[in-house]
């Protein structure tokens, strides 16, 4: 274990054995993760996407049947509710929000519904998330009977796989790809277990949070929360700047327009111990930034992070120090955000 | 000497009815209802929603005044009691405005509030 506590409450095991081996099936392999501690909801009615459009970042009012794409939940002050990964099934709106945050979700929508036709339904309980990553996943599902080629990514479809009814979902793969397979809550034993026969191998959280660090990938309450806007956090590929009006708009886009963003979400190497909420300094002991994620690559391999830090600090290749230890950071772009954000014309 | 506190309500005034009247004229809706309410939306999370309707909502407030029917939906009338409704006209004129005493911000544009 890193000095320093993992970031999410995960469902599932923290690993089946061997964590090395695992984040080597995530990396160069397939492996498969329960993650059913997701918030998982089911958005129903007439006025769902006119409704979503108005209070997320995204432009979502002409998603398409099997499309989907994330979208940013912020306050009037730009601030960030929750990041929520949509998909529209067949005849219902399926949201992801972060572990512990559907409540919270269905609250804030619940709110702001007047009179839309709208119905919101947590589904977290009865049903399952297994989630496949790895080079190899596509390949495997393939072999399964379940055809993914020409999914793009955040595109989801209905399957049948060991005699159950699932909703594969392309999520964004960064590094590797990933396949979420969300199955109803009984069956979920028998998919489970028809993966693994396949090949694809059990991986537990330990080597799972050591993967999202690696790439970068932003987690609510470390990265992203009510303190941060969703500039500062990457989740620009989550915005859409021209589609008008919804809640916190006016504060992101002045943030975006005149480059008022404070902070910027770093991905960290760091040369000893390091901890959540440690403080980041330059060589010259100028307040930098804070330690938001930890991780050490299994197998022993280097300890990681994810930090906010400071625009004027934030460069790829900067050197920063952790504050009351001996510890140096080595900054890098995230992939997640190389990955997502738009580039600039 | 003590004043009995009017109960709150939505109202309109004789410049903002003159204009519901007349469009509901123009597009051949006289007796129609004016149904007003809030969305959830805008930069400040909240803005004004108007629709000129056959029948008011089941469960609606109705409001009559200056001889135009209001209407507006429950959940809407905690963040539009008081509220007046009015027409504001002219080239620079934004047309019905909602004077809304519960509205603490309002975005850049004043299209939506927060309360």
């Amino acid at each position: 274990m890193p000095d320093g506590a993992l970031t999410q409450v995960n469902a599932g095991a923290a690993h089946y054995g061997d964590p090395a081996v695992e984040f080597a099936a995530l990396e160069s392999g397939v492996g498969v993760t329960d993650r059913s501690h997701v918030g998982r909801l089911r958005l129903r009615g007439a006025d769902v996407l006119d409704l979503l459009d108005r209070l997320t970042t995204n432009k979502l009012e002409t998603l398409e049947p099997g499309e989907g794409m994330p979208s940013v939940l912020t306050t009037s002050k730009g601030r960030v509710v929750d990041l929520l990964t949509l998909t529209a099934a067949d005849d219902y709106l399926l949201c992801l929000t972060s572990p512990g945050r559907q409540e919270a979700v269905v609250e804030w929508i619940d709110f702001y519904t007047f009179a839309e036709d709208v119905t919101v339904e947590d589904a977290s309980a009865d049903t399952a998330q297994l989630s496949l990553a790895g080079p190899g996943a596509a390949t495997l599902l393939e072999g399964l009977g379940v055809d993914v080629s020409g999914l793009p990514t955040f595109h989801s479809r209905a399957y049948a796989l060991s005699n159950a009814d699932v909703l594969v979902w392309h999520t964004l793969s960064v590094g590797t790809p990933t396949y979420e397979i969300i199955v109803p809550v009984a069956a979920a034993t028998g998919v489970w277990e028809a993966l693994t026969q396949a090949g694809a191998v059990p991986t537990g959280y330990q080597a799972r949070e050591a993967y999202r660090v690696q790439h970068g990938m932003p987690v609510h309450a470390a990265e992203f929360g009510d303190d941060t806007n969703p500039l500062e956090s990457r989740l620009k590929g989550a915005i859409s700047f021209n589609k008008g009006c919804y809640i916190g708009q006016e504060v992101v886009a002045r943030l975006n327009t005149y480059q008022k963003v404070q902070r910027r979400l770093m991905a960290v190497t760091f040369s000893g111990n390091a901890q959540i909420g440690d403080a980041l300094k330059s060589t010259d002991g100028v307040a930098a930034g804070v330690v938001t994620s930890v991780a050490q690559v299994p197998g022993g391999g280097t300890l990681i992070g994810l930090a906010l830090v400071r625009q004027e600090h934030a460069a790829p290749d900067a050197t920063l120090l952790v504050a009351d230890r001996d510890t140096t950071a080595t900054l890098s772009e995230p992939a997640f955000a190389l990955a997502t954000e738009p580039v600039e014309a | 000497m003590a004043t009995m506190q009017q109960p709150l309500t939505i109202n309109i005034t004789e410049t903002a009815a003159e204009h519901v009247r007349h469009f509901m004229m123009v597009d051949g809706k006289e007796g129609y209802t004016v149904r007003v309410g809030v969305k959830g939306g805008g930069c400040s999370g909240l803005t004004y929603d108007l629709n000129i309707v056959p029948e008011a909502g089941e469960n609606d407030k109705i409001i009559e005044e200056h001889g135009v029917r209001l209407s507006v939906d429950k959940k809407s009338y905690v963040f539009l009691a008081g509220t007046v409704l009015d027409y504001s006209g002219g080239l620079n004129g934004k047309g019905f405005v909602f004077n809304n005493p519960n509205a603490k911000t309002a975005c850049g544009c004043g299209t939506s509030f927060s309360v």
